[in-house]
């Protein structure tokens, strides 16, 4: 007989998707935006400027194009001067310091006029399918104005501002998919190089980066004719931020297909990774360089929250004692990462787990990296209600899901304190106290488990084996619950195993979740409701990208 | 107008359950405003008259009552919504019985892109056939004979039928404004009024939003 191979299994939904931990994941191999960078230096891509008419206060367009292997991409960017006053990175602002879209192919003359009377006003504005992304940008007024200055004196910005701030311009909003009239993701999604999810918005963050360094270059140099350009190393340091406020958390919840696909390929990718009987001298060093870098990222990573200020703390007591525990860990021993993980769970916390968990893929992408073309969602069947299914497996599926829920008391003020809802003002969703405020008649439907319990309680009287299309015939307001109950049949990591509405929920840790997925770095939460992140900091400029640096650019090097 | 298919799902989704739609079927609303687009078929305008029924209290949301294989409503004509909704969910039905007759369809076209979802589970085609013209779905796209049908028509649903002329598809949608400023009425209704408390809190409130 063949023996079984004993391959470790994937993590538990029920281990993995609490907020808690969900809110501590750490960017990997597997992320938006280092898949984006790996394509373009694999194929690649060339990059250039073909237009930049800006003038010496900083207004004025300029294009970046992409050229792929199949089709050219083009940022078109509209640079203002905002007054300080106007500066906001809510939702509901209405003007900013830069304005973006990205074009599908290089726009002509009247696509750019065309685009200059909408792109800058966003959401009162409207694109076409011409356009994959609308997104704006702030300057960071700390860093902006000290680096400017700097350059045109002749000087390098200071570096301790630099690694404080870590980005000049920081985006408030990319949008995609559709959004304001842009070309719908499912009209792209058959082209390779936009099949992993975000690629596009990924795409226009990193063209973003480029414009922002060369627009610091050009405002010094006509301030100054002395002025010198920023240090190539400096500039490689720093990121585009990224203020990121409530709508994603809605985003992870009413895409359950998608979220789960992004879980379920890194818990994969990790089992894939423990189950390696043998690592190679080769991998044993890679991880222990890497681990070192990233040791020197979360040096780096500050934050003035206290949730996230107690959380690094964590981190960097789990980042010393993995240190302390590698010193005397043979890693040349059989199942190593196991090994590693399993010591982790037992000796760290969420921070430090998750940490190791994305460190321990690093040096396997050909093991793990096929894995990033399941992260889309393409089944569109996963809508449609099996009207046939047995009310005893629903019952069953809602219990696999939420069987957790059905010991809280979903009377109780406290575990139903909060109701997401949408405001009148530019759509901008939020967060209310259901008691203290009229918003409750407005509630969005994003709290699965609370619903799920309802539908629960709905089905009971049902006989097991009745049609669930028998159900859902008199209970049509729980059509969206059973949707999702079905939809966990192949979507096992698509429900957050926490209570969304409580008058302790952590919207921070649903935004965390995501942009850990986009490969962001260095989280600041400013509320327990938005979030600044970096994106890109470390990685290649354009002009310098390559099949060298292509992937652990988001690993400084390391201090000694 | 000219408007991505997901804003059309988007903005039909918000209106149907400003209309007082459950979530549930509000989603399903919203596909099938996209499903008619996506073909060329001027979805947001049924979209826009259903909810203007619903919301005349024209048309009542009640399921329809069953006789089993002959589908009305308790008062008045079915909801296009409600119906193809159960009418989905019972696609097993159609296994055994012949055909499941509608009768009396407000704005029935809205009616055509549940016998898609029909066909897409059963992996069969599905027709449905109306006093003046016809329709087969086969999963992907659908075929339509003489005109779509009219308000309160009975429709006959039933597996099989073979595709003619294949319906062209479209990556966008192309209401009027009216239609669309219909839809966007009902949608408001889900949208909670500003208060200076709420802007203040209700997105975190936000020291240093701008340093």
């Amino acid at each position: 007989m063949i023996p079984v191979e004993d391959n470790i299994t994937r993590r538990s939904p029920d281990q993995v998707m609490r907020l808690k931990r969900l809110g501590s994941f750490h960017q990997s191999r597997l992320s938006f935006m280092r898949q984006l960078t790996r394509r373009m230096a694999n194929e690649n891509w060339v990059f250039s400027r073909p237009v930049f008419n800006i003038g010496p206060d900083g207004v004025g367009h300029a294009v970046y194009t992409a050229q792929g292997p199949d089709r050219t991409y083009s940022l078109v960017a509209f640079s203002h001067d905002l007054p300080d006053e106007d500066r906001s990175d809510r939702v509901i602002a209405e003007a900013w310091d830069a304005t973006f879209a990205l074009f599908d192919g290089v726009p002509t003359q009247t696509d750019i006029k065309r685009l200059s009377g909408n792109v800058p006003v966003q959401e009162a504005g409207r694109v076409t399918e011409r356009e994959l992304t609308l997104s704006r940008a702030n300057r960071s007024v700390r860093l902006w104005e000290h680096t400017i200055d700097r350059l045109a004196s002749g000087h390098q910005p200071d570096p301790d501002l630099i690694r404080q701030t870590g980005y000049l311009m920081r985006t408030t909003a990319v949008y995609g998919s559709g959004k304001f009239g842009a070309a719908d993701r499912e009209t792209l999604a058959d082209r390779a190089e936009l099949q992993a999810p975000f690629q596009a918005e990924m795409l226009t963050v990193y063209l973003i980066r480029t414009f922002t360094r060369d627009l610091t270059n050009h405002m010094a140099k006509n301030r100054s004719a002395d002025a010198v350009s920023l240090a190539p190393e400096i500039a490689q340091q720093l990121g585009i931020g990224n203020s990121t406020g409530l709508g994603m958390a809605p985003f992870i919840v009413n895409h359950p297909v998608l979220f789960n696909n992004w879980i379920i390929v890194r818990e994969e990718a990790i089992a894939r990774v423990r189950s390696v009987k043998h690592a190679i001298e080769k991998e044993r060093s890679l991880f222990l360089s890497l681990i070192k870098r990233s040791r020197t990222s979360i040096g780096n990573w500050h934050s003035s929250h206290p949730i996230q200020q107690e959380k690094l703390a964590q981190l960097n007591r789990d980042v010393k004692a993995a240190f302390r525990y590698l010193e005397d860990f043979d890693l040349s021993a059989e199942r190593p990462w196991d090994h590693l993980v399993t010591w982790a769970e037992n000796n760290l916390g969420e921070e430090g787990q998750e940490w190791l968990a994305s460190l321990i893929l690093e040096p396997y992408g050909a093991l793990v990296d096929g894995l990033t073309s399941c992260m889309a969602d393409s089944n569109s069947d996963a809508f449609r209600i099996d009207g046939a299914m047995s009310v005893g497996q629903v019952r069953t599926l809602l219990k696999q899901q939420f069987g957790w829920a059905e010991e809280i008391d979903w009377n109780a003020p406290e575990n139903i304190a909060r109701a997401w809802y949408v405001s009148e003002e530019k759509l901008e969703p939020r967060l209310g106290e259901r008691f203290e405020e009229p918003v409750a008649e407005y509630e969005q439907p994003l709290a699965p488990a609370r619903d799920a319990i309802a539908a629960l309680k709905a089905l009971t009287g049902y006989e097991n084996d009745a049609p669930i299309a028998q159900f859902l015939m008199q209970h049509h307001t729980h059509r969206h619950t059973i949707r999702r109950a079905q939809m966990a049949r192949f979507a096992p990591y698509g429900e957050i195993r926490d209570n969304t509405i409580s008058n302790d929920v952590l919207p921070i840790d649903m935004l965390r979740a995501k942009l850990s997925f986009f490969g962001a770095t260095h989280f600041d939460p400013r509320s327990d409701r938005w979030v600044r992140i970096c994106m890109y900091a470390g990685a290649p400029y354009p002009e310098d990208l390559n099949t060298g640096n292509a992937d652990f650019w988001v690993y400084p090097e390391a201090s000694a | 107008m000219n408007l991505s298919l997901n804003e059309v799902e988007g903005l039909a989704k918000k209106a149907a359950r400003g209309a007082g739609y459950s979530w549930g079927l509000s989603e399903e609303a919203a596909k099938a405003a996209r499903w008619l687009c996506s073909f060329g078929h001027h979805g947001c305008a049924y979209l826009a008259d259903l909810l203007t029924q619903v919301d005349q209290h024209l048309l009542l949301l009640s399921p329809p009552v069953l006789d089993p294989n002959n589908w009305s409503a308790q008062h008045g004509q079915l909801c296009p919504i409600t119906a193809g909704a159960s009418l989905a969910d019972h696609a097993h039905l159609l296994q055994q019985a012949q055909s499941i007759s509608l009768q009396a369809v407000a704005v029935p076209t809205l009616l055509l892109p549940f016998g898609h979802l029909i066909s897409r589970a059963s992996e069969q085609t599905v027709q449905i056939t109306w006093s003046d013209g016809s329709s087969v779905m086969d999963g992907t796209s659908f075929t339509l004979t003489g005109a779509l049908p009219a308000g309160g028509d009975d429709l006959v649903v039933s597996k099989g039928g073979s595709m003619g002329l294949m319906q062209e598809t479209h990556t966008r949608a192309t209401p009027t404004q009216n239609e669309w400023d219909i839809l966007q009425s009902f949608a408001a209704r889900t949208y909670a009024p500003a208060t200076e408390e709420s802007r203040q809190r209700g997105a975190g409130d936000g020291s240093t939003r701008d340093d």
